[in-house]
C-alpha cells in the first residue's frame, strides 16, 4: 500500500469528523432555537445546568417539544400516530447507534456518549403522547396526574440522568414537580384547547360543579370553570409543596432539573391573582426570569 | 332576526299574488320558514304539510295583513323604493373588486398551496427519506427513491410530486416528522404544459429556498400546550 493511500484515508476521516462535529453543532443550534421558540421558560431553566450536561438537557427538552407539538400539527390522530411511530423507531435506532438524520436524535446520540439515558423513559413519553392524540377528557384528577407523570415527570427523570444523579429523593421530587408541571401546562393550554374544541380538565370535577364542556366551548369563562380551575390548580400546588418537602434530602446538583417548578409556580400564582379565570392570566416574562435566577442562587424551588 | 324578517316580508309578497296561487305554493314556503327556527321535534316538512292542510280548509286564513296596509304598500310602491335605497347605499360603498395580479386578497397561514422541500439553516436538506408522506398520500402523487449517502445519512435520490394528481389535503406536511415537505402559500404556479407540473426534487427544493422566510413564520408555535 502506498503512503498516498493512507494520507488520503486520513484526510477523508478528518473531513468526516469535522462534518460530524459541524452537524452536531448545527443540531445544538436547532434544538436551542426550537426551545427558545416553543418552551422558553424551560429553556432558561436548562441554562442553570453545568455546561457539560447542557447538551443532553437540550436534547431531552427538544425531544419533548417535538413530540408535544405533534397533536397541534395534525388534523387526524392517525397521522399523529405515524409520527409517534417514527419517533419510536428513531429512538430505537439511536440506542442501536444509528441515529436518523434528525437534529434531535443526533443530539441525543451525542449526549448519550456523555451520560447514559434510560430507554424506558422515552418509551413512556411516547406511549403517553400517543394516548393523548385521541383528545381524551381525563375522567379523574388521578388520570390527569398519570398523564403528567408519564410525560413531564419522565422528562425530568431524563434530565436527572443527564446530570448523572441517581438519588431516590431527587426522583421523588422530580415526580411531584413533573406532575405539577404537567397539570399546569394543561391548565395554561386550556384557552387554546377550547378554541380547537378540546378539553382536558377532569370530567369528575366538571360534574361536581355541574359544568359541561359544551358550556365552556360556547361561553368561555364562567364561575363554575373558575371553581374547576381552582380545584385542579390546588392539586398542582399540593404537588409543588410535596416536592419542596423532599428538597432538603436532595443533592444540590439535582436542583437545575427541578427548576421546572418555578415557571409552574409562577403560573399558579398568576392564576390565583386572576381569580382562577383561565382566560385572563397575565404572566410577566422578566419576573419569571428573575425568579428562576434567584431560585437557582438560593437553591430552593 | 333574519328569520323574523323573512316571515314578515313573505306575507307582503303574498299580498301581490292571487289567493288561488297563495293556497297552492307560497303558504307552504311561508309556514316552513316561519316554523324553521322552532322545529326541534317535528321536521319542517311535516309541520308545513300540516299547515297547508289547515289553509286548504279555509284559504282566508292565509291573508294575515290588514287590508289597509296592503293597499298602502301597493299604492306607494314601497318595495320598489326600498330596493332603490339599497342600490343607492351600495353606490357609496367602496368597491369589493381587488386588482388581482397587483393586489392580492388575504391568505390564512394554514393555506395549502404549492409544495416545497425545506432545508435547515445550514443548507442541509431536511428530508430524511422516511417515506411517511409517500405512504399517507391519498392521491399517490408522491414518489420517493432513497439510498444512503457517502457520509452514511439516508437521503432521497428522487422526490417527485405529480401536481396533477395532488389534491392539496396537506397530509404530507402533517405526516412529515422533520417538517421537510410543506405546502407553501403560493397558489400561482400555472404552467403551459402538463409536464411542467411533474415536480422533481430540484424544483421542490428551489421552492423551499424561495419561500423559506414565510414557511418558517407559519410553522412557529409560541408555547407548549401539552
Amino acid at each position: 500500500m502506498s503512503p498516498f493511500h493512507s494520507t488520503r484515508r486520513q484526510v477523508v476521516t478528518i473531513c468526516r469528523r469535522s462534518q460530524s462535529t459541524s452537524t452536531y453543532q448545527n443540531a445544538e443550534e436547532y434544538a436551542k432555537k426550537l426551545l427558545r421558540n416553543s418552551d422558553y421558560e424551560n429553556y432558561v431553566a436548562t441554562l442553570f445546568i453545568p455546561p457539560a450536561a447542557r447538551t443532553g438537557a437540550w436534547a431531552v427538552r427538544a425531544f419533548n417539544v417535538e413530540t408535544a407539538l405533534i397533536r397541534e400539527n395534525v388534523k387526524n390522530p392517525n397521522l399523529g400516530k405515524m409520527r409517534i411511530d417514527w419517533w419510536r423507531d428513531a429512538i430505537e435506532k439511536t440506542y442501536a447507534g444509528r441515529p436518523p438524520n434528525h437534529p434531535v436524535t443526533m443530539l441525543l446520540a451525542h449526549s448519550m456518549d456523555v451520560a447514559p439515558l434510560s430507554h424506558s423513559w422515552f418509551k413512556r413519553i411516547l406511549t403517553a403522547r400517543e394516548a393523548n392524540l385521541q383528545d381524551p377528557q381525563y375522567p379523574t384528577i388521578k388520570d390527569l396526574e398519570n398523564y403528567a407523570e408519564n410525560t413531564a415527570s419522565s422528562v425530568l427523570y431524563l434530565l436527572l440522568e443527564t446530570l448523572g444523579i441517581r438519588d431516590h429523593h431527587a426522583d421523588h421530587a422530580a415526580s411531584h414537580v413533573g406532575k405539577a408541571g404537567g397539570i399546569t401546562t394543561i391548565l395554561r393550554g386550556t384557552p387554546f384547547h377550547v378554541k380547537e374544541r378540546r378539553f382536558y380538565l377532569p370530567s369528575e370535577i366538571m360534574a361536581k360543579h355541574s359544568l359541561s364542556t359544551e358550556d365552556v366551548f360556547r361561553n368561555g369563562p364562567s364561575h363554575e370553570l373558575e371553581e374547576v380551575a381552582f380545584e385542579v390548580a390546588t392539586t398542582a400546588n399540593d404537588h409543588l409543596i410535596t416536592a419542596r418537602s423532599f428538597l432538603k434530602d436532595t443533592p444540590m446538583s439535582a436542583l437545575p432539573a427541578l427548576l421546572a417548578a418555578i415557571p409552574c409556580d409562577a403560573y399558579l400564582q398568576a392564576l390565583e391573582k386572576a381569580n382562577f379565570n383561565l382566560f385572563e392570566v397575565k404572566l410577566a416574562r422578566w419576573k419569571m426570569l428573575y425568579k428562576l435566577w434567584s431560585a437557582a442562587r438560593k437553591g430552593v424551588i | 332576526m333574519f328569520s323574523a324578517r323573512i316571515s314578515r316580508s313573505l306575507p307582503l309578497l303574498a299580498g301581490r299574488t292571487s289567493v288561488a296561487s297563495l293556497t297552492r305554493a307560497s303558504p307552504l314556503a311561508a309556514t316552513a320558514l316561519r316554523y324553521a327556527h322552532r322545529s326541534t321535534a317535528d321536521s319542517v316538512t311535516v309541520r308545513a304539510r300540516r299547515e297547508q292542510q289547515r289553509l286548504n280548509d279555509d284559504p282566508e286564513k292565509a291573508i294575515k295583513m290588514p287590508v289597509l296596509d296592503r293597499a298602502a304598500q301597493e299604492m306607494f310602491l314601497t318595495e320598489i323604493i326600498r330596493t332603490m335605497w339599497l342600490v343607492l347605499e351600495q353606490m357609496f360603498k367602496p368597491p369589493y373588486t381587488i386588482m388581482y395580479p397587483q393586489e392580492k386578497g388575504p391568505l390564512s397561514p394554514r393555506f395549502r398551496g404549492e409544495h416545497a422541500l425545506r432545508r435547515y439553516p445550514t443548507g442541509e436538506e431536511r428530508c430524511i427519506a422516511c417515506k411517511l408522506c409517500e405512504a399517507i398520500c391519498p392521491a399517490q402523487a408522491i414518489t420517493i427513491e432513497a439510498e444512503p449517502r457517502e457520509d452514511g445519512s439516508r437521503r432521497t435520490t428522487r422526490y417527485d410530486i405529480d401536481m396533477t394528481k395532488c389534491i392539496y389535503c396537506g397530509f404530507c406536511q402533517e405526516a412529515c416528522p422533520v417538517d421537510a415537505i410543506v405546502e407553501s402559500q403560493n397558489f400561482e404556479f400555472t404552467t403551459e404544459t402538463r409536464e411542467e407540473l411533474l415536480y422533481n426534487k430540484e424544483k421542490l427544493l428551489a421552492n423551499g429556498d424561495k419561500w423559506e422566510a414565510e414557511l418558517a413564520r407559519n410553522l412557529k408555535a409560541d408555547h407548549l400546550y401539552r
